[in-house]
Parts: C-alpha cells; sequence; structure tokens
C-alpha cells in the first residue's frame, strides 16, 4: 500500500466521521451528509483497491488513475461551488424580503407638537 | 381634477450630515410626503430625518440604493401615491427642479420622467472628467444591452406615475438599478421624457457616490440580468 492509499483512507474515514458527528450535533443536513459520506468512501474504495481508479480511468479514455481521480474531483467541486452560490443567492434574496418587510411594518415619525400643548408650556414657563 | 399626491422617496446611507439640508429644501418647496429609507445607517441618519420631519422606513442592515428605493416605492404606493418622486439625500438633486420633473407626468404625456444632467438646459456642476467618461460610457452600454435611448442612465433624479412604479420590478440591491430601471421601462413600455436637471457635485457626494470602478461591477450584473433574469 503507498502512502497516498495510506492518505485517501485516513481522509476518507475523517471525512465521514466529522459530517457523521455535525449530523448529529444538528448542524448538517442529511443531504449533505449522504454527499460526503459517498465522496469519503470512495476515497477509501480507492485507497484500498488503486486499480479500481485505473480500470475508471481507462473507461473514460484517460491514461492515469489519479488523473481521473483529479478531473473528478474538479468537476464535483465545481458542482459543489455552482449549489453554494445559487443557495447564497437565494439567501441574500430572503434576506432581502425580510429586512424590507421589517422596513415597512415600522414607519417612524415624529409626533408634532399640538399647538395647545406648546401654549400650555409657554405659560407654565411664565408662570414659574 | 384632484392632482395627484406627491411622494418624495430618499435612499439614505450614512447622510446624518447632509438629510436634514434635503429634507428642508423638499419642505420649502411644498413637499410633504417625504420618506427616507435608511439603509443600515451607523450614523444618525434616522434621527436627522426624523426630527427634520420625515417619515423613516429603516432596513436594519445595508442593502443597497436599489433596495432602500424599492422599499421607499412600496410604501409610497401602499400609501396611495399618485406621483413617486426618487431623490438623494446628499445634496445632489435640487428640490426646486421637482415641478418641472413631474410636470409631463402631470400633463399625461409620460408615466416616468427622467432627469438628465447631459441634454439641453441640464447641468452638472464639478463634475470631474473621470466621472463624465463613465457616465458617457454607462449610456452606450445601456443603448446596447437594454435598447433604450437615454443620454443619462445612472441619474438617481426621477418622477414616476402610479401606473408606471407599479409595473417597475427593481430586483438588484445595489447601483445596477438605475440600469435596471431603464431596462423595465424599455421593457414594459412605460411612456418617458428625459428632463433636463442639475446635478451638484461636492466632495462628500463623490466620495460617497458611484464609484467609477463600481462599473464592471454594474456591467456583469446587468448582462446576468439579461441572460439568466436575476
Amino acid at each position: 500500500m503507498t502512502p497516498f492509499s495510506i492518505l485517501l483512507i485516513v481522509l476518507g474515514v475523517f471525512i465521514i466521521v466529522f459530517s457523521r458527528l455535525n449530523l448529529s450535533w444538528n448542524k448538517l443536513k442529511k443531504e449533505s451528509y449522504l454527499l460526503f459520506s459517498a465522496g469519503g468512501l470512495v476515497m477509501i474504495i480507492v485507497g484500498l483497491f488503486p486499480q479500481l481508479s485505473f480500470a475508471a480511468a481507462s473507461l473514460f479514455g484517460i491514461q492515469r488513475g489519479s488523473d481521473f481521480l483529479l478531473y473528478l474531483s474538479v468537476i464535483v467541486l465545481f458542482y459543489l461551488l455552482i449549489r453554494q452560490a445559487l443557495k447564497t443567492e437565494q439567501l441574500e434574496s430572503k434576506i432581502s424580503r425580510l429586512v424590507e418587510n421589517v422596513a415597512l411594518a415600522n414607519p417612524e415619525k415624529q409626533k408634532q407638537k399640538a399647538p395647545s400643548q406648546d401654549k400650555k408650556q409657554e405659560k407654565n414657563k411664565k408662570a414659574s | 381634477m384632484k392632482s395627484p399626491e406627491i411622494f418624495v422617496v430618499v435612499a439614505a446611507y450614512n447622510e446624518d450630515k447632509r438629510i436634514s439640508k434635503a429634507i428642508s429644501d423638499l419642505k420649502s418647496h411644498g413637499y410633504q410626503n417625504i420618506v427616507v429609507v435608511n439603509d443600515g445607517s451607523r450614523d444618525r441618519t434616522k434621527e436627522a430625518a426624523l426630527a427634520s420631519g420625515a417619515t423613516v422606513l429603516t432596513h436594519p442592515v445595508n442593502l443597497g440604493q436599489g433596495a432602500a428605493l424599492r422599499t421607499g416605492i412600496r410604501y409610497a404606493l401602499k400609501a396611495g401615491a399618485g406621483i413617486i418622486v426618487t431623490f438623494d439625500g446628499d445634496g445632489q438633486h435640487q428640490a426646486g427642479e421637482i415641478s418641472r420633473l413631474i410636470k409631463p407626468i402631470i400633463e399625461g404625456k409620460a408615466d416616468a420622467a427622467l432627469g438628465s444632467r447631459f441634454i439641453s438646459k441640464g447641468a452638472a456642476v464639478n463634475i470631474p472628467r473621470s466621472r463624465k467618461l463613465f457616465l458617457k460610457a454607462g449610456v452606450v452600454f445601456t443603448r446596447l444591452i437594454s435598447r433604450i435611448k437615454v443620454t443619462d442612465t445612472h441619474n438617481g433624479f426621477r418622477a414616476l406615475s402610479r401606473k408606471a412604479a407599479s409595473k417597475i420590478e427593481i430586483k438588484i440591491n445595489d447601483m445596477a438599478h438605475a440600469s435596471e430601471i431603464l431596462d423595465e421601462i424599455h421593457k414594459k413600455g412605460i411612456r418617458f421624457v428625459e428632463v433636463p436637471v442639475t446635478i451638484t457635485y461636492s466632495e462628500e457626494s463623490l466620495s460617497k457616490g458611484q464609484k467609477t470602478s463600481n462599473a464592471l461591477k454594474i456591467v456583469i450584473r446587468m448582462i446576468n440580468k439579461k441572460i439568466f433574469g436575476g
């Protein structure tokens, strides 16, 4: 087993354990947990059976298994980036609506003093 | 016939030193329905606007001028506005010119009156050369992307009839909303005219206002809106 295979296995186990813990702490959605766990599992499998990556690489016409893994990870990361950007946009839009509705629900205007009140105050001043 | 109620919407972000003057200017010209949208200011903009007698709507966080105008326009429409004027709170616009701006709407000749500093009788006082170049480039860009023939694309001094204000959807929160409004006017077939206005630049308004470096951001925003509609 090569040092790279060991690294892949350790990272895979770490990702699965880390995402499982976050799921139990309600910091991660089930959908994301499954996605990360699947990624971790692929890493462990490739670490244990590197010949699988060679086979998959040749299937796609790529010569080296490590190149295949690199291309695959770029594609996955790009997908995750787009997903994250869309989510951020949605959140921004929701925040905008919320902020606007808060503002519209609370219009403020300084109360004008009633003229009678002013007269009373003047009278009081004079009396004192 | 009853004359339409005029609402002046002022988007304000950290304008406590200038907002009172702008509101007094508006009041001295007889405009009573002044709506200041305090867009998450960290200074005393809200207090200054309230003390000057405006209605204040406060965004708890800063969203941008486009979002502030959207809030102000929604409020004005709800309050029964017949004409909505968008006005800057930094002293660049002159309240005395509102009557000229809204005239085509009152006369039924247009539903949107767009202030222009570059047409005959309009003026841009103390405008730096780089800013002028940036604005001229904006005109060319808007003609290309929105196909609307205007002489001044990033002028916040405009008046909208109730009909036009109800039709225009501002989706962009930041400065690119000005291009978006023009795009909406063209897309929705809103009748418009350009009216000469005076824009006065001061050191303060230049330091706070539209940055020339924002041009690229606006271009990207508008292309994004054209392609993805967002």
